[in-house]
C-alpha cells in the first residue's frame, strides 16, 4: 500500500479543498495577514513545488505526472453554497488540471525577492490561486465534490497512488455533519490503498499550540479535535518520516491533521501531505 | 531517485543526547575529585554542551526534501565511513588501472546490438544493449526506460572500457532537471578519468571537472517568458547517484576497486562459468537496505556533496564485475538466484527477464541498468 511510483502510466491527484467563508479574513494566528492570503500563498508555492518536480529539461514542458484541483468553498449572499474550482487553465477538464498546463498557464507571474545565505535572490512566483472570503462554511458540499472528482480519477488510473485530499478549514461546517463526508470520502481506494484525506484547521489569533500529526485521539481536548481526528487519515509512513524530517514527533499512527495550525504548521502540513516526491522515479 | 535525503533526525538526537550525556558525566567525575568549586565546573561544562550542540548544528546542515518550502533547504555534507580496507595512502602512486593488455590483441569495445526481444512484450524504443562482438569475455550492458518512457528519456547512465576494466552506473534523480545529461556525464566520467583515489587529485577536483563538463546549461534567466520552472529548474540542478569500479594489476594480484555514491550496487561474482556466487555486494547486501532517500551528486557548481566510500575487492581471473541501477539491485539482491541470470544469460534473454519480472510487479516501474563485465582470465 501508498507504494505505486509516480509517472505517465500512473500519475497522482491531489485536491486541495479551501474554506472561503468570511472568517478567513480574519489575521491568521501569530500575523497580520488574513487566513485566505496565506492560504494562496502557500497553495500556490505548493503548485509550484509540484511543477517543478515535474521539470525534466529545458526541452520540454513539465511532464504531466500530477493532476491537481483547488476547491473552494463559501456561500453567497442568500446562503447557498459556492462550490468551485479555483484554478482554470486551458487544457483543464472538469476540476483537474495536469502539472504540464499549469506551468505553462499561470493567472500571472509576480517577481519576488527572497534572501539567501549568498545574499537577495530574485525569482519568479507563478500565481493560479487567488485569495477569497465570504459567507459561511459548507464544507460537506466541498467533500462532496471531492469525492465525485477522486471516484473518476480512480476509475481513469485505478493503479495509481491514491487521491489524495488536504481540506484547509478554520471553523465547522455550516452545511452538516463533515465526518460523514470524510468517511465516505475515505472508502474510496484505488489499487494502491485508501484515499488520503488530511484536514488542517487553522488558528486566529490563538496563543495555543498547534496539534500536529496525533496518533492518540484522547490526548485531544475538544470535541471538535477529536472530530477531526477521526476525519483524517493515518499517515503513510513516508510522509510520517516526512513530518517527521520536518521536526514533528510524529508517532506510529500519526493522523494527517494539524488543530490550531498557525503560519509554520501550515506550510509544513502541505510539505508533509504532498511528500510523494521520492515516488517520482 | 529523488534528491538526496540524510538519515532520520531522531538518529542525531540521540547521538547529541549521548554526547551530552557523557559530558555530564565527567562533569560529575572532576567535581568529585578536585577542589574548583562544582558550580563553576558545571557552568563550564554547560557551556561546553551548548556550544558542542551550536557547532554540530551549523556543521551539520540537513537537507529536506519533502516538497519545497522547507527552512534552509540547503544541502550538506554528509560523508561515509567504510570498514572496507582503504584506499593507497596519499603520496603513494596508485597501483595501475586495467587489465593485463596483449598489445597484439584487439581492442574489446562495447557497440550497440539490435536486440532481438519480444515486441509484444514492451516498446523496443525503450532498451538499448551494447556487447562485445569481438572479445570472448563477457562483457555487456543493459538499460530499459521505465515503462512508458523511450530510452531517451532514461535517466540511468551506463559507461564501460572493457579493455581498461573501468565500468560506471549512474542513476539521475528523476525529480531534478538535467538528470539524464548528468548521469551520463558521472558515468563518462568516471571511466575516463577516474576520480581518487583511482587517480591523483581530489574527490571534490574531479566533482568540480563533472560539473563543468556537463552540457546542460545553466541558464539564470529563460527567455521563454512562461519557462519559469526552466529558471528555477536550472537553478537547483541535476542530483545523480554513481558506482564505479576499476579493475587494478597491483604486481601479480588484480584487485576491484568500488567506488559507490548512493544505491546503485556493485557486485562481485566469483567460480566456475554458470556457477559463480556473490562474492561481494556494495554498497548493500540485502534488499531491505534500499530506502526512499539515497545519497546522490548534484551537478551545481560549489554545491556541498557527500563522499564516496571506496573499497577494494580481491578477484579472481574470470570473476564477473556487475554494476547496476537500484531496483535491478534490489531485484537481484531479493533472490540469490537471479545472480545465476547474469551468469549465463545473453543479454537479450536477460532484458527480457528484467521487462517481464518489472510487468509483474517483482520490481518497481523504474528505469534498469546493468553493466557487467569479466575478468580476463
Amino acid at each position: 500500500m501508498y507504494t505505486q511510483r509516480v509517472d505517465r502510466a500512473t500519475p497522482s491527484c491531489l485536491i486541495f479543498l479551501v474554506d472561503q467563508s468570511a472568517s478567513m479574513y480574519d489575521p491568521m494566528a501569530g500575523t497580520d495577514t488574513p487566513k485566505s492570503v496565506v492560504v494562496a500563498e502557500q497553495l500556490n508555492s505548493t503548485v509550484m513545488e509540484l511543477i517543478q518536480r515535474c521539470s525534466k529539461s529545458h526541452t520540454e514542458p513539465p511532464r504531466p505526472y500530477f493532476a491537481v484541483s483547488v476547491i473552494g468553498y463559501r456561500t453567497d449572499q442568500a446562503a447557498n453554497a459556492v462550490i468551485d474550482t479555483c484554478i482554470n487553465v486551458p487544457g483543464q477538464q472538469g476540476d483537474l488540471a495536469w502539472t504540464t498546463d499549469l506551468a505553462q498557464h499561470p493567472l500571472r507571474i509576480e517577481e519576488r525577492t527572497r534572501q539567501t545565505s549568498d545574499g537577495p535572490l530574485s525569482y519568479r512566483m507563478p500565481i493560479w490561486v487567488e485569495p477569497l472570503n465570504e459567507g459561511g462554511t459548507p464544507m460537506c458540499a466541498a467533500m462532496d465534490r471531492a469525492g465525485r472528482i477522486a471516484h473518476s480519477w480512480i476509475q481513469t488510473y485505478p493503479q495509481s497512488f491514491p487521491p489524495i485530499v488536504i481540506n484547509l478549514t478554520d471553523g465547522e461546517s455550516t452545511d452538516g455533519d463533515a465526518a460523514t463526508w470524510a468517511e465516505r470520502l475515505k472508502q474510496l481506494s484505488s489499487d494502491d490503498g485508501p484515499l488520503l484525506m488530511f484536514n488542517i484547521m487553522l488558528a486566529t489569533g490563538s496563543v495555543l499550540a498547534p496539534a500536529m500529526f496525533p496518533n492518540d485521539v484522547n490526548q485531544l481536548g475538544d470535541r471538535f479535535a477529536r472530530q477531526l481526528f477521526t476525519m483524517s487519515s493515518e499517515l503513510p509512513e513516508f510522509m510520517r518520516a516526512a513530518a517527521v524530517r520536518q521536526g514533528y514527533q510524529a508517532e506510529p499512527g500519526a493522523r494527517g491533521m494539524s488543530m490550531n495550525a498557525d503560519f509554520r504548521a501550515v506550510v509544513s502540513f502541505l510539505n508533509v501531505g504532498t511528500s510523494v516526491g521520492h515516488l517520482l522515479r | 531517485m529523488t534528491a538526496a535525503e540524510p538519515s532520520a533526525v531522531s538518529d542525531d538526537l540521540i547521538g547529541r543526547l549521548v554526547l551530552s550525556g557523557v559530558v555530564a558525566a565527567i562533569v560529575g567525575a572532576v567535581a568529585a575529585v578536585s577542589d574548583v568549586g562544582f558550580v563553576w565546573i558545571a557552568v563550564a561544562a554547560a557551556a561546553a554542551i551548548a556550544a558542542f550542540w551550536l557547532l554540530d548544528s551549523a556543521m551539520s546542515p540537513r537537507r529536506d526534501h519533502s516538497l519545497g518550502l522547507a527552512p534552509g533547504a540547503s544541502s550538506g555534507p554528509l560523508p561515509q565511513t567504510t570498514s572496507e580496507s582503504l584506499p593507497p595512502p596519499r603520496g603513494v602512486e596508485p597501483p595501475k588501472i586495467g587489465e593485463p593488455v596483449d598489445q597484439n590483441a584487439t581492442a574489446p569495445t562495447l557497440e550497440k546490438h539490435i536486440a532481438t526481444l519480444d515486441p509484444a512484450l514492451f516498446d523496443p524504443t525503450s532498451v538499448e544493449i551494447k556487447t562485445n562482438s569481438q572479445g570472448k569475455r563477457r562483457v555487456f550492458s543493459i538499460r530499459i526506460a521505465k515503462h512508458g518512457n523511450t530510452i531517451d528519456e532514461c535517466e540511468d547512465a551506463v559507461a564501460v572500457d572493457p579493455r581498461r576494466g573501468v565500468l560506471a552506473v549512474a542513476d539521475g534523480a528523476s525529480s531534478s532537471f538535467g538528470a539524464v545529461s548528468w548521469a551520463d556525464t558521472l558515468a563518462k566520467q568516471f571511466v575516463s578519468t577516474p576520480p581518487k583515489p583511482l587517480s591523483v587529485g581530489s574527490f571534490s577536483e574531479w566533482l568540480g571537472e563533472a560539473r563543468v563538463a556537463t552540457p546542460e546549461p545553466v541558464r539564470r534567466e529563460s527567455d521563454d517568458p512562461n519557462g519559469w520552472w526552466s529558471e528555477q529548474g536550472a537553478r537547483q540542478g541535476a542530483f545523480s547517484t554513481v558506482v564505479g569500479a576499476a579493475i587494478m594489476s597491483d604486481g601479480g594480484s588484480r584487485v576491484a576497486t568500488v567506488m559507490c555514491l548512493g544505491d546503485s550496487c556493485a557486485f562481485v561474482l566469483t567460480g566456475p562459468s554458470g556457477e559463480r556466487v556473490v562474492r561481494r555486494s556494495l554498497p548493500y547486501e540485502d534488499a531491505e537496505q534500499f530506502g526512499s532517500h539515497p545519497s546522490l551528486l548534484g551537478s551545481m557548481p560549489d554545491r556541498q556533496h557527500d563522499e564516496p566510500t571506496w573499497t577494494t575487492i580481491p578477484t579472481s581471473p574470470g570473476d564477473l564485475l556487475v554494476l547496476a541501477s537500484d531496483a535491478v539491485s534490489e531485484w537481484l539482491l531479493g533472490d540469490p538466484k537471479r545472480f545465476q541470470l547474469l551468469d549465463g544469460a545473453e543479454p537479450d534473454a536477460i532484458a527480457t527477464r528484467l521487462i517481464a519480472d518489472r510487468t509483474d510487479g517483482k520490481m518497481v516501474n523504474d528505469d534498469l541498468t546493468v553493466a557487467v563485465l569479466e575478468l580476463a582470465t
